[in-house]
């Protein structure tokens, strides 16, 4: 009889049944991981006395929080994985095990685990079908980074308000040099080469997606994500260059003004504008960011010591 | 808020308040929670809900805290894991804790990940002495880090060890009594674990110091062709009913409470098993009336 195991060596051997990924996964249906595991556990666990079921019990568990979790924050993907979601969940957290004590900051590496699915690997190394579906719908990364940033933003810890804070901006360009922006920093602008909006809003409305043909034409675009602060919704903004431009000047420069200057030196396209007119212009872009709260208001530019 | 008078003279946890009557805070049903007044005396909260975020979790906090003492039952902490402490985890837990002010915390005597990987799940310990001492020791710790009272919760278990040298119930005795710590007796997974495994619930708590349990949780589990699962996703049972009757005509606790994590329904299904636990609290325990809803004879009573 084997000397019996210390606490470390059982939970070690604990991870390895329930976490550690075992190579080469091909689960092509929603009942393989069920073969997959049983065989699994009846190779590594008869030895170490353990009742094979019970093990498929927790595994089964561990499954159901991670793929809730998946739908909850991945609602659009999961619908091109229909039939295969277990399996889809139990190819990507075997992939992906969680460092974080968070389950749904655990689902944040689903759209770098498709992204790896489209690469050309040997066939055996991932599940045949997700390449087939990955190739049929090459946009699905995408889609997951897309609600994955939703997700993330949501959670985002609150942005600490300045005391000197007022919930205005300037109205005259003489005030434009006397206060700096505080802007929403719950935010995230993250590029796509699809159009992940469009597509969002037609797969919202269809129970099932697997039907319809999706030949979707590379379409770049820019979104601004961020958290509005009185009703903690995720909103959208699709950027133009001069937007994001805005707010990337927006985010380094001090005073209004200023936002104004760099705005002038570093965009090409502007430089021909003289900047009072180009003051004018953007004024009124802050007037719309103010009133969608991607600008939360102002501070008074602090007098160099 | 609860009378001065009424907080428990157990020694170790002079500090914890008689709460009364609770339930889960889950966000489906937090509005309707949150102006049960009536029904409910304090909500326990998830901690690894609120831990490092904001928006809408801060201002369910506040919400709650404005309304309802609040304590902290986490789920992640991995009490016996052989990892060493999270430090990410302790140090926005102890934010957490400072924030709720919950007079007490909790969480399950289990691990939950192994070499800095979270499973997300509560994984059962081997039942050996080497297990007692290892989890003594990191309560005591948590303890001395946290400064607070650190309950710890029985959990229901689907697997055994071949290594396993002590009954469930010794275990749970033997962890409480090295660590000096509190009990968070979970009545239903005491009756799933003896259902799936065999033995007596009433020997398992005759084997526990009863005089150590500080909370009680109660929920409803599911069957399976495998045995009983804890889902927390059902009404209680009546064999749990009685068991739960059992323990509160023998201990004094300063909280008992209703677990619903799964298919949580609407709060007016949830009312009458709040209203029937707090019937048995008060049959059992006395009342735990808040200030504002004593009688005015009490209230002057107490200023004299």
């Amino acid at each position: 009889m084997s000397p019996a195991m210390t606490l470390a060596e059982r939970q070690k051997a604990m991870g390895t049944a329930l976490l550690q990924a075992k190579g080469h996964l091909v689960l092509d249906t929603e009942d393989a991981w069920q073969q997959f595991a049983v065989k699994e556990a009846d190779a590594t666990f008869a030895f170490e006395g353990l009742d094979r079921k019970k093990l498929l019990l927790y595994e089964s568990l561990i499954r159901g929080s991670m793929k809730e979790t998946l739908l909850s924050i991945y609602p659009h993907t999961l619908k091109f994985f229909e039939g295969n979601q277990s399996g889809l969940t139990e190819n990507y957290r075997r992939s992906n095990p969680s460092s974080s004590f968070k389950l749904s900051y655990a689902t944040s590496a689903l759209p770098e685990y498709l992204r790896g699915l489209t690469v050309d690997k040997p066939k055996s190394l991932y599940k045949p079908l997700f390449l087939e579906l990955l190739k049929q719908y090459p946009f699905l990364p995408e889609l997951a980074e897309y609600e994955w940033q939703e997700a993330a933003v949501a959670l985002m810890p609150d942005q600490a308000i300045p005391e000197e804070f007022e919930p205005g901006i300037p109205d005259t360009v003489d005030e434009m040099s006397r206060w700096q922006p505080v802007w929403n920093l719950v935010r995230q602008i993250n590029t796509f080469h699809y159009n992940i909006p469009g597509l969002v809003e037609q797969v919202s409305e269809m129970e099932s997606v697997l039907k319809s043909s999706w030949d979707m034409p590379p379409v770049p675009c820019q979104m601004l994500f961020y958290r509005d602060p009185k009703t903690f919704k995720v909103r959208f903004f699709q950027l133009n260059d001069l937007t994001a431009a805005f707010l990337t000047a927006g985010e380094y420069a001090g005073s209004y003004q200023e936002i104004v200057e760099t705005l002038h030196r570093e965009q090409p396209s502007l430089r021909a504008i003289p900047v009072e007119a180009l003051m004018g212009e953007v004024l009124k872009l802050l007037q719309m960011c103010f009133s969608q709260q991607i600008l939360l208001g102002s501070v008074p530019v602090m007098p160099e010591s | 808020m609860i009378q001065s008078s009424e907080k428990k003279k157990r020694t170790g946890f002079q500090e914890c308040p008689v709460l009364g009557v609770g339930l889960g805070l889950r966000r489906p049903l937090v509005d309707e929670t949150l102006t049960s007044t009536d029904l409910l005396d304090w909500v326990e909260v998830t901690p690894e809900n609120y831990m490092g975020k904001g928006g809408r979790s801060q201002e369910i906090l506040a919400q709650a805290k404005e309304v309802y003492p609040l304590v902290s039952h986490g789920v992640s902490l991995s009490i016996g894991s052989v990892d060493p402490w999270d430090s990410e985890y302790l140090r926005q837990f102890r934010e957490f804790l400072d924030v709720a002010q919950s007079p007490w915390f909790s969480d399950h005597l289990c691990f939950s990940g192994v070499d800095g990987v979270y499973f997300h799940d509560l994984i059962p310990l081997p039942r050996t002495k080497e297990t007692v001492a290892h989890c003594a020791a990191r309560i005591r710790e948590l303890r001395d880090r946290l400064e607070k009272p650190v309950l710890v919760e029985n959990v229901s278990y689907y697997l055994r060890y071949p290594e396993d040298e002590l009954s469930e119930a010794d275990f749970v005795a033997e962890v409480i009594e090295q660590a000096d710590c509190g009990l968070l007796l979970d009545v239903n997974n005491v009756y799933v674990n003896t259902q799936n495994h065999g033995g007596d619930p009433y020997a398992y708590f005759s084997r526990i110091p009863l005089e150590r349990v500080v909370q009680i949780h109660t929920a409803g589990h599911h069957k399976y062709p495998e045995g009983l699962v804890d889902t927390h996703g059902s009404e209680v049972c009546e064999d749990v009913w009685t068991l739960l009757a059992w323990v509160l005509e023998r201990s004094r606790p300063c909280g008992v409470m209703i677990e619903r994590d799964t298919y949580i329904p609407a709060f007016e299904e949830l009312k009458p098993e709040i209203q029937r636990l707090r019937q048995l609290w008060e049959a059992t325990q006395g009342t735990t009336l808040r200030e504002s809803e004593k009688p005015l004879a009490d209230q002057q009573e107490a200023l004299v």
